[in-house]
């Protein structure tokens, strides 16, 4: 079935298809989340699988399930982040992970240059960390961005750029190649989702 | 990473899962039981169905038990089951044990051993173990996959994710058959919960990485022993090299090339034979492979008996080196007591073009054979620049190690004026993309300069500076460049060629440090001190080199005027020159981010492609390049 029919049939109390819809979008949803709050995380991914069931009005007609999921786990973070500043006042332009939150917690990093990714991820601009992580791990396009982060395409395209020149300023590449095709370092280094046997 | 940590990471998914999962649909979701097995927590997901990790009360044992998909007709339901059964009458000491099968809730489910121990994907990326290692564990895998076929069984799905190593080092090959659902074309699907290895195509859609499917296969037959014995071989070389044997980052472009029997160019590690036997068990053609995976596991045993030069043993010292060619059973022609205690790659297989141009190859069998006369060494040279040039390297690389060995046989072994012809050796090694190779070469260079001959201090100086530069290229001695350069110093200053290369090195080492700057000045040094007229093709790296470094600064326009010099100085009609295709494809990539001239960009990355086609490198990123342009 497909995303959208299985949310109908959730929408309807189908409790079999909610869980069909969260085994596709779990390890989407957790990997977003992973690295990036404290506490319990398993709270900021059932809050955002409540939301999406009952969040009927907000669903626009043609985004898929998944972007959907993801502007929402987007505002469920920076709502987070908010509450834990007492001002309130914070820039996700400005401010990066490794700004909000001395020691995050690691995703899973399979080779050292991996690691050194993450770890530049985790120092540039929130916002510019998110779309990198969208786009690159998440396959998320120009207009599905556009969406979850709310913002027009054009500026989709140009934090995509300023993430990628963030990045690159955060790296000291061990080969050549690194520095050239950012692109392809970013999609090898998707964190590993849960291994069958 | 250790694995500890990476165990940390699954099982707080794991729990997170859980207990977000339970918190919104209550508990009742999973099944409790299937069978006599109670379902403790699920393993994973894919296309086949389900696994559990599940406890035998009756037999007080931990099992996994898959549930799988549901067949689309009772015949393939059956053909399941009887494929199971026919499974569980397999015993193996390297076959995953199944216990039981039955059916639930309208499903064939299989209880076999939990096999805990990390997979060989996972054993070789954490514990980069020995090369000897790795084929000993591929070796017992493939027996576990030789047993089954000789029942009839055949795999379909051989993967270094479904082989598991335990503590103990004992290896099980899992998962038999299991990968195919109700109908062949299915093949391809995958399994969702090693997402790692996806790509999301241009159009969006998830497709499995078909990484280890046999081209007959990808064309729609069904799969057999052989298909399983190609994709043994890519697993192997795969573990081996640190890098798929076909080259490819999207699903797409990797099926070409497993298609298309496009490998990767480049050097591979392990010895020269293996490499040999894996080429041959990855044929296109079924016919080409061994005759059965018994054959290619003789292959395989057979050299992982003897001492071997690998490049794993590159990294050790030369000394260690000198003492494995000399006890090295697959190689008679250095075999012979008086032989040089320098260590060299093998000579490739004899190219039929070497003959064309005129150039006799000497072996030990004619030795003493009458020989034909002898051209002039500068006309061999120019023959193999211009090889080199052309980007037909198996012949510039057979035509230098004629030359070597010409000089060999008239020096003898422990001359330094072997030194010269062995460095030009590595050279071309290196232009071939052969990097292991000219790594070997230049140190065979340097132990004779250093510890056999009485070379002079210049001779010294420009084996070190070569072996320096070509670390610097490798992932395995990198770290030792640094070092060596540090003897290039301390010795007499470097001139001609060898001062090119020395600052051409100095650059790396800079760009590495991110002084994109300073490492262009030295490049542009480079170029100052590289010989007017005599070889502009050695300014083509150079300068492909300045080019990237102003693309990594966003100077485009700089780039452009770099690259627009590096092709011009390397385009000669027909030509595949890898340098060149590079500066092809970087100066298609400056002119788009300049909008300047977009058709003559596509016509550029186009020739780059069919270069690096050429050389049996897929090249992914000219591919999206071309996508993106909307060009392909």
């Amino acid at each position: 079935m497909e995303d959208r029919e299985l949310l109908e049939a959730w929408r309807g109390g189908d409790r079999s298809a909610g869980n069909q819809l969260f085994e596709r979008h779990f390890d989407a949803v957790y990997r977003f989340f992973s690295g990036k709050v404290g506490g319990e995380a398993a709270d900021h991914v059932q809050r955002c699988f409540l939301a999406l069931v009952e969040g009927r009005d907000r669903f626009r007609g043609d985004a898929s399930v998944r972007t959907f999921l993801f502007a929402i786990a987007r505002h469920e973070l920076y709502q987070y982040w908010r509450t834990r500043r007492r001002d309130g006042r914070l820039d996700f332009g400005v401010s990066s992970l490794a700004d909000l939150n001395p020691s995050p917690s690691s995703h899973v990093r399979r080779t050292e240059a991996h690691a050194r990714l993450h770890q530049a991820l985790a120092s540039i601009p929130l916002d510019l960390q998110i779309v990198l992580e969208l786009h690159y791990w998440e396959d998320q396009t120009g207009p599905q961005l556009a969406e979850i982060l709310q913002i027009p395409e054009g500026t989709v395209r140009s934090r995509l750029r300023r993430g990628l020149e963030a990045l690159r300023a955060h790296l000291t590449p061990q080969n050549d190649d690194e520095l050239l095709d950012l692109g392809h370092l970013l999609q090898r280094a998707r964190p590993v989702s849960s291994a069958a046997q | 990473m250790t694995r500890d940590e990476d165990t940390f990471e699954r099982r707080e998914r794991h729990r997170v899962k859980t207990l977000a999962r339970s918190r919104l649909f209550g508990g009742a979701v999973e099944p409790m039981q299937i069978g006599r097995y109670v379902i403790r927590s699920r393993l994973g997901e894919g296309a086949f169905g389900i696994v559990y990790l599940a406890f035998d009360e009756a037999l007080a044992r931990s099992v996994a038990v898959k549930v799988l998909a549901r067949a689309g007709d009772a015949g393939a339901e059956d053909r399941m089951l009887r494929e199971a059964r026919a499974m569980a009458s397999l015993t193996h000491v390297n076959v995953v044990p199944i216990y039981d099968v039955g059916t639930f809730d309208g499903r064939t489910y299989i209880a076999m051993r939990y096999a805990e121990g990390p997979t060989l994907r996972d054993w070789v990326e954490r514990e980069r173990p020995p090369t000897s290692a790795v084929l000993s564990a591929y070796v017992a895998a493939g027996r576990g996959l030789a047993a089954a076929h000789a029942v009839g069984l055949v795999h379909r799905d051989f993967k270094p994710e479904n082989v598991f190593r335990d503590e103990d080092g004992n290896v099980l090959v899992g998962d038999f058959g299991l990968a195919r659902s109700s109908d062949d074309s299915d093949v391809a699907s995958f399994d969702r919960a090693r997402s790692d290895d996806l790509t999301l195509t241009a159009t969006g859609h998830l497709l499995g990485t078909p990484s280890y499917l046999a081209p007959e296969v990808v064309r729609g037959k069904a799969a057999t022993a052989k298909s399983d014995q190609f994709a043994f071989a890519v697993a192997l070389s795969e573990a081996l090299d640190g890098e798929h044997p076909f080259k490819g980052t999207t699903p797409a472009a990797r099926m070409r090339a497993i298609a298309l029997g496009k490998r990767r160019a480049g050097p591979a590690r392990g010895p020269r034979a293996v490499r040999r036997a894996l080429r041959r068990a990855m044929s296109v053609e079924p016919d080409d492979r061994f005759a059965d995976l018994d054959a290619l596991l003789d292959a395989l045993r057979e050299r992982s008996r003897a001492p071997w030069v690998a490049g794993v043993v590159a990294a050790t010292s030369v000394a260690a080196l000198a003492f494995a060619t000399t006890t090295r059973v697959d190689s008679p022609a250095v075999a012979s007591a008086d032989s040089p205690p320098v260590v060299a790659p093998r000579p490739r297989a004899r190219d039929a073009s070497v003959e064309d141009a005129g150039v006799d190859r000497p072996s030990v069998r004619d030795a003493g054979a009458p020989r034909r006369p002898e051209e002039p060494p500068e006309a061999r040279h120019d023959a193999g620049a211009e090889a080199l040039a052309a980007g037909d390297y198996a012949r510039a690389i057979s035509i230098y190690e004629v030359r070597r060995s010409e000089v060999e046989r008239r020096h003898g072994a422990r001359s330094s004026a072997l030194i010269a012809p062995t460095l030009d050796l590595a050279r071309a090694c290196f232009e071939a993309n052969e990097k292991q190779d000219a790594l070997r070469w230049a140190k065979a260079a340097l132990d004779l300069a250093e510890r056999f001959t009485e070379a002079s201090p210049g001779e010294r100086q420009a084996a070190l500076v070569l072996v320096a530069f070509l670390q610097l290229h490798d992932r395995d001695e990198r770290s030792r460049a640094s070092a060596t350069l540090e003897r290039v110093r301390a010795g007499a200053p470097v001139a001609g060629r060898s001062r090119t290369e020395l600052l051409w090195a100095e650059s790396i080492v800079l760009r590495r440090e991110r002084k994109l700057r300073p490492a262009i000045e030295r490049l542009q040094s480079a170029q100052a001190s590289v010989e007017r007229g005599s070889m502009e093709r050695r300014l083509l790296p150079l300068l492909v080199g300045e080019g990237t470094l102003w693309i990594a600064l966003r100077q485009p326009q700089r780039a452009a005027a770099a690259l627009e010099r590096a092709v011009q100085v390397g385009d000669r009609p027909g030509s595949t020159n890898l340098d060149l295709a590079r500066a092809q494809f970087y100066l298609a990539m400056a002119l788009g981010d300049l909008d300047r001239d977009p058709s003559r960009a596509v016509a550029l990355a186009r020739r780059a492609k069919a270069s690096f086609e050429a050389h049996g490198v897929v090249n992914a990123r000219i591919d999206d390049w071309l996508d993106r342009a909307g060009a392909r």
